[in-house]
């Protein structure tokens, strides 16, 4: 590129660097500044200390990761079908099942969030199933699986647009290539297909793991007050208790352990023998 | 080199192999047998079936008549690795996430031999096709010609029957494509490999082969070596194909063919009637001076082409158009447009074409 293109770049980037400047890099700023420095006068690390150390805040943030981990595995799991079916049907078939598999993004959270609490809640659709052939009522809401569930529900169509689009890159031909030398259909995944489909795995593992370890609406409604994530309770902080300060410390600790978290993994992924693979 | 058995001759066998798509016969009634240790090059236009017929060999596609035999058996149910018959692609169609090495091992792996055995008959194998100081690369890290080797490497490794190409140079400019040639024709001396080999390239088809079967809208137009497919094509597009020139159509009448103004001597033993003929391009001998031959003319220079080692001269012998290639003698160094040069060609380089060739 040139001069004149690179400046142009930088031109066309500048209303997005504006809107993320003022929307973005100066509230965080200010949260910082509010976590380092809670009443404005010098800065210390004694309000993330006592966060850090706090044993619900540690409970809350194991639950927070945890959580996150189940539903990233999850959708990897009922995604990987999915997207390997994808690579077989004609491209009619592959643009209705996606649009079925980002269709719940296309309403909001609330009301996906909603219409689960509708289903499991004590007096909801499916104890009334129970109850109706005899069964006790069984506790559906405000456990981990709820939350997870709902996650799942909400990220997983991330899932399979990621690994959608490595395992579409594969050419068709490594596939006949195995068979010639002798591998079965199950060989040529385990060989070509699962290898070659770990950047998309990864992309769309870390993208799920974000974004759920940095849910609010999905695990306030259906996790409640026991469930608790650390979003949820920066929002608590912040809004129930209007302890601004605490709830930038929290904000920090979860955006420093994400990081963290995201870092790692792409080392250990770009390391290594598989340098290959993410080029 | 010993005689060589009737399952030698006939060691892969195609018995009116025929395959339709959406009820248009792709591949029509095709018969050939290749010799053992031979390399055979199927050699067409796009869209001939050249490559529709090396997916039957190999047992990607199943012909819907027909059948195929390998070392006297026969193979149409059998998996494509089942058959032995083991194929390089377009693309050599490397696995990009693993080393040389572990390509190379694919098939070994596959079977489920012990690590040692497979580490050892893999060395070996890197080593005589000289890849062994790459065993640790990754296919991006090497040329076209080493990841051809290694696609060769991968295929010869499972000890297979035949040896299946299909267009693997195709992708490449021309210098690259010569080189690897020969990096092909040394690999299949060395193993001794039947090959079947499928290209558009006639230079290519015509370097590689011992025998070439030239296909045209899924029939099998001729087959022969490529002296006998240059020199005596057997139909019309045959010798269009392979860049035959001067067709031309005439009346025999006792072993002397008239077309207008032209008479030319036949071979002994050509029928009465209305025939055609092609007169290569290769069998024209031109000069300034006297030229002997069965058929000799006084010709007209109406264009010439220097190409280097070789001048593409148009010439008109007896109101006909010709054209042929003369080396680039000292003696046609200057020859211009509107020379008076004698021409003559022998009876038997004449080539009557079939009349029901196309």
């Amino acid at each position: 590129m040139d001069r004149a293109t690179t400046r142009a770049a930088w031109l066309l980037c500048l209303p997005m660097l504006v809107f993320l400047g003022i929307f973005f890099v100066v509230p965080v700023g200010q949260m910082l500044g509010l976590a380092l420095s809670p009443k404005g006068e010098g800065y210390s690390f004694d309000l993330i200390i006592t966060v850090v150390s706090d044993p619900f805040y540690q409970r809350v943030a194991i639950r927070t990761l945890r959580i996150s981990l189940i539903t990233t595995v999850i959708s990897v799991i009922i995604a990987y079908p999915v997207a390997l079916h994808l690579r077989n049907v004609g491209p009619r078939w592959q643009s209705a099942i996606i649009l079925v598999m980002v269709s719940p993004l296309l309403t909001s959270v609330v009301v996906r969030t909603l219409a689960w609490v509708v289903l499991l809640s004590q007096r909801g659709i499916l104890n009334q199933a129970f109850t109706g052939v005899g069964l006790p009522p069984m506790r559906m809401l405000y456990v981990e699986g709820a939350v997870i569930l709902g996650l799942v529900h909400v990220f997983f169509g991330y899932m399979v647009v990621s690994l959608m689009t490595s395992i579409r890159k594969i050419d068709e031909n490594l596939y006949t290539a195995a068979a010639n030398l002798g591998a079965s259909r199950w060989r040529q995944h385990l060989e070509i297909t699962l290898p070659l489909s770990l950047p998309g795995v990864l992309t769309g593992a870390l993208l799920v793991f974000i974004l759920s370890a940095s849910a609010y609406a999905t695990p306030s409604l259906l996790g409640g007050l026991r469930i608790s994530m650390l979003a949820v309770e920066v929002f608590n902080q912040a809004i129930t208790y209007f302890n601004w300060p605490e709830a930038a410390a929290i904000s920090i600790v979860l955006f420093v352990v994400i990081a963290a978290i995201v870092w790692l993994v792409t080392r250990v992924a770009e390391g290594g023998k598989r340098k290959v693979i993410f080029q | 080199m010993t005689s060589l058995s009737a399952t030698d001759a006939q060691y892969l066998r195609l018995s009116g192999i025929t395959k339709h798509y959406g009820g248009i016969p792709v591949v029509n009634d095709v018969s050939f047998g290749v010799t053992r240790g031979e390399v055979l090059t199927i050699l067409g236009p796009s869209g001939c079936g050249k490559t529709t017929t090396l997916k039957m060999i190999a047992g990607f596609l199943a012909p819907d008549q027909g059948s195929i035999a390998i070392d006297d058996k026969r193979v149409d149910t059998l998996s494509s690795h089942q058959r032995g018959a083991a194929m390089v692609f377009q693309n050599y169609a490397l696995f990009p996430h693993m080393t040389v090495r572990r390509n190379v091992a694919f098939g070994l792996r596959m079977q489920k031999l012990p690590a040692a055995q497979i580490a050892r008959e893999v060395d070996e194998m890197l080593a005589r096709v000289r890849l062994d100081p790459y065993a640790e690369r990754y296919p991006k890290e090497l040329s076209g010609g080493q990841q051809q080797r290694v696609a060769l490497a991968r295929a010869l490794i499972i000890k297979p029957k035949i040896l299946l190409l299909d267009e693997p140079f195709s992708s490449l400019d021309a210098k690259l494509r010569k080189q690897l040639r020969v990096e092909f024709l040394e690999v299949h001396r060395a193993f001794g490999i039947t090959s079947i080999f499928v290209t558009h390239d006639l230079e290519e088809a015509f370097a590689i082969s011992d025998k070439v079967a030239v296909m045209n809208g899924g029939l099998l137009e001729q087959i022969g070596s490529p002296v006998e497919i240059f020199a005596r094509p057997r139909s019309r597009f045959v010798a269009d194909f392979v860049g035959h020139k001067n067709l031309i159509s005439g009346d025999v009448a006792n072993g002397v063919l008239t077309a207008g103004a032209l008479s030319m001597k036949m071979p002994a033993g050509t029928a009465n009637g209305p025939t055609q003929v092609t007169v290569p391009v290769h069998r024209v001998r031109i000069s300034r001076g006297p030229v002997s031959g069965d058929n000799a003319y006084a010709a007209a220079v109406s264009s010439v082409t220097f190409l280097g080692p070789a001048m593409q001269i148009g010439l008109e012998i007896a109101g006909t158009a010709f054209e042929v290639y003369s080396p680039s003698t000292a003696e046609l160094a200057d020859l211009a447009i509107g020379d008076r040069v004698n021409a003559a060609w022998d009876a038997g380089d004449v080539t009557a074409i079939p009349a029901s060739g196309k």
